[in-house]
């Protein structure tokens, strides 16, 4: 159980693409860190560094303190799963278990009684002599979960282990791997470009995007104080409306969106706090500026509006009273997703805002084509850069 | 379309007035959506007579070498197997064999050994200089065999060295390893990168990972390219001909020899001999390699 | 792609040992291939010493000798003839066999087609012509048969000679073509066909539009490859020949082998390899073009 460090890291690949531009990044001892991205974001490439099989430009690798940089993968010591698995098709489970333990000379019978140990706590016993194909998809994420364990590796590495198993298996195998990651208590860096999954299993989230991190912070933060309109978007449903600020008090600030409503939204906590320098510094952000607001569906609240408001005051927007006048909308769909109710709405300028509502909670009866006003609690919208 | 009804739909602007002339009738007689019985019936004869071009000629050699007579007539004279009896008593036949399979062995090793050599470290280090070796291992597929011989024949007396068992072993080796070239990279490709890194991860040196995961994974192939060199030597004829130079002599050169000279069915035994042998291991290389034709 | 990982200096040993490796399998192709390549084209220019050997020297000679004679032109025409009707023939016999076994035959039947096809594949050509020449021998093959039927006068033999050469060639390479064509008319899927008709397509058109253009580039390079093992083979023709059947690969080993004229025989290997160099130019512009429009003149397909 070390700590892991990049400083600096920088991996251009032949032909000029960066997959990894100037990372910092400290993992802490037993913590459970997710590398979450799309595809080409360079979470990949910075996972296989720490693991040994690319090469830093420049930067170095530290695990547990020791720059590792120029250490060969298999004097690494860490554990690691792969996207596909990777278990040897040859062997049976037992020996994909053994495997690391005899590389590392463990006696026969010593190797063998811990590579039994391990497919008991990832319950398999009884499954020694099946050969990977013979196993279910879960099977074999468990397989691939002791084979990486056994040898008491300093850190777990996981390269989107859960990519090829249905949704129902991915969610066991998820509380499973959090369990058995906080059994073991070892530091761990998953990567993902799964949000949700990232959300559900991470101690803390880097956020990463075109060789950089975005943001790094607990899923609450992340999810709570966006740093960047990327990681709004990226993490979970949200609503973006750009706008200039009209006007700042504290934490407080007043919006005109493109379309000319007045809205109220604050200031992140976390803002400013990512390494990105797309983040909102709270001090620039001044009248005038372009800015950009994010609102989650969940903090939608939809009210009735008269048809006839229309035509009055602009848009029915009432910048006094100190909340916010809200924005006309049309509604165009009400979706039944699960636990929650989606209502898809448009503006008079032809935006789609989404809200949410959890089922059971007080709606309002408006069928498709009602008119409404949104309205969201300033405390729950987030300033952010454009 | 469901209302094309009954008469040809009218043509269409745009998209051609072909698909819509079969509109109307597929929907009143669904029977007309197979083959027309002639074509298929057609192409099924055809496939049979092929079949049987391809078959028949091996059946009458089969037939000729169990029949006593010296030549065969219609109908057959009865059941023999003396002609099999000559072929593994006569020492020039025996001879033959013993060349024939010395130099399918030797040629198939030495054919494997260059291809997975260079496919394996080909597939790790993609360098330029390997490449082009590649290309040269590839060619002699591309080259006429009688071209080849000629030059293994300009090679060797340049030399000073012809005639001997070894030369065919030597020429046969080079001109069948594209064969398990082909095999072994196909196999080499298909091995998942993340398991030799896998392993690596697991504390394997790259000597280990070789020994341990990726030679067991492309072990079919490699068998599979020996059995197909073996093959392909057994049954070569032009370039043992003239690499031999008239001194070594394999079994198809005997086989040819005698022909010029008699019209023996112990050739056809020996033939059939060879078609039995052939079969086995064609079947034997397939099973290896996982179907390499379906 | 860094695998053998390690500083720079295990990468520039890591380095050091491929070209190591490389040196086995690089050394043998130089010294047992291209070597001998160069040698027949060197030997190509060496003197001829009537009776036995040669001597060094640079000398035209062997390819004046080769293009004044008419001999060789004649033979280097009928060979090249010969091939392509093979290569048509086997086409033409290859198509129809092929499209039953890959889309229409049962699975027992195509293993059994299949079976037959690949073992002869790998036979000899020497056995494989000479079950045709007992076949087409007066008194063991068809004529015998006939004979016996009653159809002749007397035991008829059709080998050596032009139609037995021809039809020991396409039986030597029809299961090059049968192949060529199994792989891409076993691609073609069910379901286009299906598409295809659902949208009123008669099963002639659906053949013509869909499993014709998508099975072009197999029997492009099956006919392509028919023809080039065709005018490199023989075993055939000279089983199955008379001399006026005898291909340029004849007449190469004739003057090697029983004229010990190894000069003059390498002159004219070099002048066949131009030959099917030529071809496979020429062929792979005009493939290269058609594959991309299998119709001239249509953009449709």
């Amino acid at each position: 159980m070390s700590q892991v460090d990049l400083v600096e890291v920088t991996k251009t690949f032949p032909g000029g693409v960066k997959a990894v531009d100037g990372v910092s990044l400290t993992v802490r001892q037993g913590e459970f860190l997710t590398l979450l991205g799309p595809s080409g974001c360079g979470k990949t490439t910075s996972l296989r560094m720490i693991a040994g099989f690319e090469q830093p430009d420049a930067g170095r690798v530290l695990i547990g303190g020791r720059d590792v940089t120029r250490v060969p993968p298999y004097e690494r010591d860490t554990g690691m799963v792969f996207q596909s698995l990777a278990l040897f098709p040859h062997m049976s489970v037992l020996d994909n278990v053994l495997y690391g333990l005899r590389m590392r000379g463990v006696s026969r019978t010593e190797a063998e009684r811990r590579a039994r140990e391990m497919l008991a706590l990832v319950q398999l016993s009884g499954y020694e002599h099946r050969r990977p194909h013979q196993l279910s998809g879960g099977q074999r994420q468990r397989v691939a979960f002791a084979r990486a364990l056994a040898v008491n590796p300093s850190i777990f590495l996981l390269d989107e282990p859960f990519a090829a198993l249905d949704a129902k298996i991915r969610d066991e195998l998820q509380v499973e791997l959090r369990r058995l990651q906080q059994r073991v208590g070892i530091t761990t860096v998953f990567v993902t470009h799964n949000q949700r999954e990232a959300m559900t299993l991470s101690d803390r989230i880097a956020v990463m995007r075109d060789g950089r991190i975005e943001q790094i912070g607990s899923p609450q933060e992340i999810y709570e104080d966006p740093a960047t309109v990327f990681v709004a978007g990226f993490v979970g449903m949200t609503n973006l409306f750009r706008g200039h600020v009209v006007e700042r008090a504290g934490r407080r600030v007043r919006v005109k969106t493109e379309e000319g409503f007045v809205v109220e939204a604050e200031l992140g906590a976390g803002t400013g706090n990512g390494a990105s320098k797309d983040s909102a510094a709270a001090g620039d952000v001044a009248p005038g500026k372009p800015v950009t607001v994010s609102v989650r569906p969940e903090s939608v609240r939809l009210e009735p509006r008269d048809q006839d408001a229309r035509g009055g005051s602009p848009a029915g927007v009432d910048p006094s009273g100190g909340g916010q006048g809200g924005i006309p909308v049309t509604v165009d769909l009400i979706r039944f997703v699960g636990e929650l109710i989606e209502y898809h709405l448009y503006t008079p300028g032809g935006q789609e805002i989404i809200g949410t509502y959890q089922r059971g909670q007080r709606t309002l009866s408006m069928g498709q084509g009602g008119a409404a006003i949104v309205r969201f609690d300033p405390k729950e919208a987030r300033v952010l850069w454009r | 379309m469901a209302n094309a009804g009954p008469r040809p739909a009218p043509s269409r602007p745009g998209n051609g007035e072909d698909m819509g002339a079969g509109i109307g009738p597929v929907l009143e007689r669904p029977s007309r959506r197979r083959w027309p019985d002639p074509s298929l019936a057609l192409v099924g004869t055809t496939f049979w007579v092929v079949l049987a071009f391809i078959v028949v000629p091996l059946g009458v050699l089969a037939a000729v070498s169990v029949h006593p007579g010296r030549f065969m007539t219609f109908p057959p004279q009865g059941f023999s197997l003396r002609w099999y009896q000559t072929l593994l008593t006569s020492s020039q036949w025996l001879e033959a064999i013993r060349n024939s399979l010395v130099v399918a062995l030797g040629s198939a090793v030495l054919a494997t050994s260059i291809a997975l050599v260079l496919a394996l470290v080909l597939d790790r280090y993609p360098v330029r200089f390997g490449e082009y070796m590649r290309r040269l291992g590839m060619m002699p597929l591309f080259l006429p065999p009688v071209i080849m011989g000629v030059a293994f024949v300009a090679f060797f007396y340049e030399i000073g060295f012809s005639g001997r068992i070894e030369n065919l072993i030597i020429a046969h080796g080079i001109f069948n390893a594209p064969f398990p070239l082909l095999l072994i990279s196909s196999g080499l490709s298909k091995v998942n990168r993340e398991l030799e890194e896998s392993a690596m991860n697991l504390g394997a040196r790259p000597a280990t990972v070789l020994r341990t995961v990726t030679l067991p994974l492309i072990r079919a192939d490699v068998f599979a390219g020996v059995l197909f060199a073996f093959l392909l030597s057994l049954n070569e004829y032009i370039v043992a001909f003239l690499v031999s130079g008239f001194t070594v002599v394999t079994l198809p050169i005997e086989i040819f020899s005698s022909l010029r000279y008699s019209f023996s069915p112990v050739i056809a035994a020996a033939s059939v001999l060879f078609i039995a042998g052939t079969g086995f291991l064609v079947w034997l290389a397939d099973r290896l390699a996982g179907g390499l034709w379906d | 792609m860094a695998v053998a990982g390690g500083g720079s200096r295990s990468a520039k040993q890591a380095n050091r040992l491929v070209y190591l490796l490389l040196a086995y399998p690089g050394g043998m192709l130089v010294v047992f291939f291209l070597v001998p390549l160069i040698m027949l084209v060197v030997f190509s220019v060496y003197r001829n010493i009537p009776g036995g050997g040669w001597e060094t020297a640079f000398t035209w000679d062997n390819y004046v000798r080769a293009f004044e004679r008419g001999l060789y032109r004649d033979r280097l025409v009928f060979t090249l003839q010969l091939s392509a009707l093979t290569a048509l023939i086997c086409l033409a016999m290859g198509y129809p066999f092929t499209y039953y076994l890959a889309r229409r035959a049962s699975p027992l039947v195509r293993r059994i087609g299949l079976a037959a096809t690949i073992s002869t594949l790998w036979l000899t050509y020497v056995v494989r012509s000479y079950a045709w020449s007992v076949l087409l021998s007066s008194t063991s093959g068809i004529g015998r048969l006939l004979f016996w039927l009653g159809l002749t006068e007397r035991p008829v033999g059709y080998a050596p000679g032009y139609v037995a050469t021809l039809i020991g060639m396409v039986y030597a390479f029809l299961p090059f073509m049968i192949l060529s064509l199994y792989g891409s008319l076993r691609a073609v899927d069910p379901s286009m066909e299906e598409a295809s008709m659902n949208l009123g397509a008669r099963p002639w058109r659906t053949f013509w539009h869909v499993v014709l253009p998508l099975s072009w580039p197999g029997a492009a390079s099956g006919t392509l490859l028919v023809f080039l093992l065709a005018m490199g083979n023989y075993v055939v023709p000279s089983i199955l020949g008379q001399p006026a059947q005898w291909t340029m690969p004849v007449i190469i080993t004739n003057q090697v082998m029983y004229e010990s004229n190894v000069p003059f025989g390498a002159a004219i290997s070099v002048v066949l390899m131009a030959v099917l160099g030529l071809v496979l130019f020429a062929a792979g512009k005009l493939l290269g073009a058609a594959r991309m429009n299998p119709y001239p003149g249509r953009r449709d397909s």
